[in-house]
């Protein structure tokens, strides 16, 4: 066997050292030999080695000195200490100080080699589990957690094929970054990265959107267009919300991706592309195939290696690591100076069931840093979490709290806003579009202190619309 | 190879050597515990077992404090010293 890890050897007495070379070389393994422990520090700063010999009675220094460095530092380095002083006092402050291994001298070859040998299998062992623990990051990822590090060792192994990847997760979970995560670790990292998002499209558009389209195909296709598929070519097409595509294009996806080819709209020209599939949904696509909505063959053809990414509430500790990160990176952004969370910030946000996932955090954490100021974010800086829904709630009439979200005084035709006015169901209750609109605005200038701007801000309407309304109902 | 370590090792033979007698003659205590420390491995590695044993009983009378003792025991060091370079010396 011939191996070539690094070995350093730190022995001041030349014939031992000689010796020591030699039982080493001839059992293959090389070694760079140092006299000191001045030139010790020198090569150890210099790195690449995995295994020190290490002679406590050195001329310059205490062996145990370097011993001690190596342990401060962390250095990856699995220390033997030999010596001819082998008192027990010795050995338990070598063994302490983080020593693998102690061979009191004299001692034979065999001896010295099976213990370097158990010392580079124990280095080795160490990097592996280093490089599996050590993963806080990953391509955008965020988290230590077994359940992430799970996830980075299937991104790891599905990266290098072109086995299509179904991302399954609940809204915020990360599923693009985990898309992303799988072309910057294949080998199609040079080439396009082309997400599209099948639920922002509309539907009359989608087949476009994918395949593209000929000059005149239809109205408004005033020239050619290469769709996602082609601009994806040799790279990676992300369909996200894959399960909001409509079924008849779900037929041409699935006829796609079994052949590698398609038409553009309008076109009778085949065209050929080599490209990796990821796609992505927060809905439950086993459900969406028995209700109807997705088909089965398509499931089955794109399902081949699934990624479900858990919600952050079941994350552990990796949600306050990005709280931690996010919090660094929008203080620098902002201009703040925050730098940690208070002990009761950190159990609120460590308890809270975070229903948005990760945009939730980060919108709750973005928001905390903006309307406050100081070094240590505290509880009260929080938005009202405990026990509340996702939402950001009305806290109180002060505007600069008002977060108007999914329920937002927005006067529109079906009568559905509400304003916390009771249910008006029945027909004799309906009331005249004009009586809603004229209390929706009072309430909404009231809340404002008066300010008509505000208002109108809010209610997201031009100011000379509350102006030229109110003039009108002061005319009767 | 094996020559190569034999003309080493009687080089560090005669360099420690010299250091304990030196030690010996000014009765320096922390001098005497170093040399015979190195002696102690030296001859230990190269199978000068007599001298070994020597280096060990000095170096542990020096870790103990009793440098008089050790002093004592040094006494033949010269003479065990020249057997042990002859014997290599020879083969």
């Amino acid at each position: 066997m011939t191996e070539t890890p690094s070995i350093l050897l730190v022995e001041d007495t030349a014939s031992l050292s000689a010796v020591y070379t030699s039982y080493l070389r001839r059992s293959g393994y090389d070694s760079t030999q140092v006299a000191s422990g001045g030139d010790a520090l020198i090569e150890l700063d210099r790195g690449g080695y995995r295994v020190v010999l290490l002679d406590l009675q050195l001329p310059d220094m205490d062996g145990i000195e370097i011993l001690r460095m190596v342990q401060e530092q962390k250095l990856p380095v699995a220390v033997v200490i030999i010596t001819s002083n082998a008192s027990v006092n010795v050995a338990v402050e070598s063994m302490r100080l983080g020593a693998y291994d102690f061979l009191e001298k004299p001692f034979s070859a065999d001896r010295l080699i099976v213990t370097v040998r158990n010392a580079l299998k124990h280095m080795q062992l160490s990097e592996m589990v280093e490089a599996i623990k050590e993963r806080t990051h990953f391509y955008g990822f965020i988290g230590s957690s077994l359940a992430m590090q799970s996830i980075y060792r299937t991104i790891d192994s599905a990266s290098a094929s072109k086995a299509t990847v179904f991302i399954t997760g609940e809204s915020g979970t990360g599923k693009e970054v985990c898309a992303e995560a799988i072309h910057k670790c294949s080998p199609r990292l040079d080439k396009p990265f082309v997400p599209l998002n099948c639920g922002a499209i509309p539907k009359d558009l989608m087949e476009s959107e994918i395949f593209g389209h000929v000059k005149g195909a239809f109205t408004g296709a005033i020239s050619n267009r290469d769709g996602a598929a082609s601009l994806a070519d040799g790279g990676t097409l992300f369909l996200d919300e894959i399960c909001e595509m409509d079924l008849d294009l779900q037929t041409k996806l699935l006829r796609f991706i079994q052949s590698g080819t398609f038409h553009k709209v309008g076109s009778t020209r085949l065209e050929t592309v080599n490209i990796r599939i990821v796609c992505a949904t927060n809905r439950n696509p086993l459900q969406e195939v028995q209700s109807g909505r997705f088909r089965e063959d398509l499931y089955y053809r794109l399902h081949v290696i699934p990624i479900h990414l858990p919600p952050l509430r079941d994350r552990d500790e990796d949600i306050f690591e990005i709280a931690r990160t996010f919090l660094v990176d929008y203080a620098e952004e902002e201009g703040k100076d925050f730098s940690s969370f208070s002990s009761d910030a950190a159990e609120i946000i460590n308890n809270y069931d975070w229903p948005g996932n990760i945009r939730q955090l980060q919108n709750v954490i973005r928001n905390s840093i903006v309307l406050n100021d100081g070094q240590v974010l505290t509880a009260d800086m929080l938005p009202e979490l405990l026990g509340k829904d996702s939402q950001m709630p009305l806290q109180n009439e002060d505007v600069d709290n008002l977060v108007l979200r999914s329920s937002p005084v927005v006067l529109s035709n079906d009568h559905s806003s509400n304003l916390g006015y009771q249910n008006r169901s029945a027909a004799n209750d309906i009331e005249p579009l004009w009586v809603v609109e004229k209390r929706a605005i009072e309430l909404a200038i009231e809340a404002c202190g008066g300010s008509i701007p505000k208002a109108a801000s809010l209610l997201d309407i031009n100011p000379s619309t509350i102006y030229r309304k109110k003039a009108h109902w002061d005319q009767g | 190879m094996i020559p190569f370590l034999v003309e080493r090792f009687l080089c560090d033979l005669q360099m420690h050597l010299e250091g304990v007698i030196g030690a010996v003659s000014s009765s320096d205590g922390e001098q005497l515990e170093r040399e015979s420390h190195t002696l102690k491995s030296v001859s230990g590695t190269f199978g000068a077992v007599r001298l070994q044993q020597q280096m060990t009983e000095i170096n542990e009378c020096c870790r103990r404090g009793d440098v008089k003792k050790a002093i004592k025991l040094a006494g033949n060091v010269k003479v065990i010293g020249q057997l042990t370079l002859e014997a290599y010396l020879k083969n």
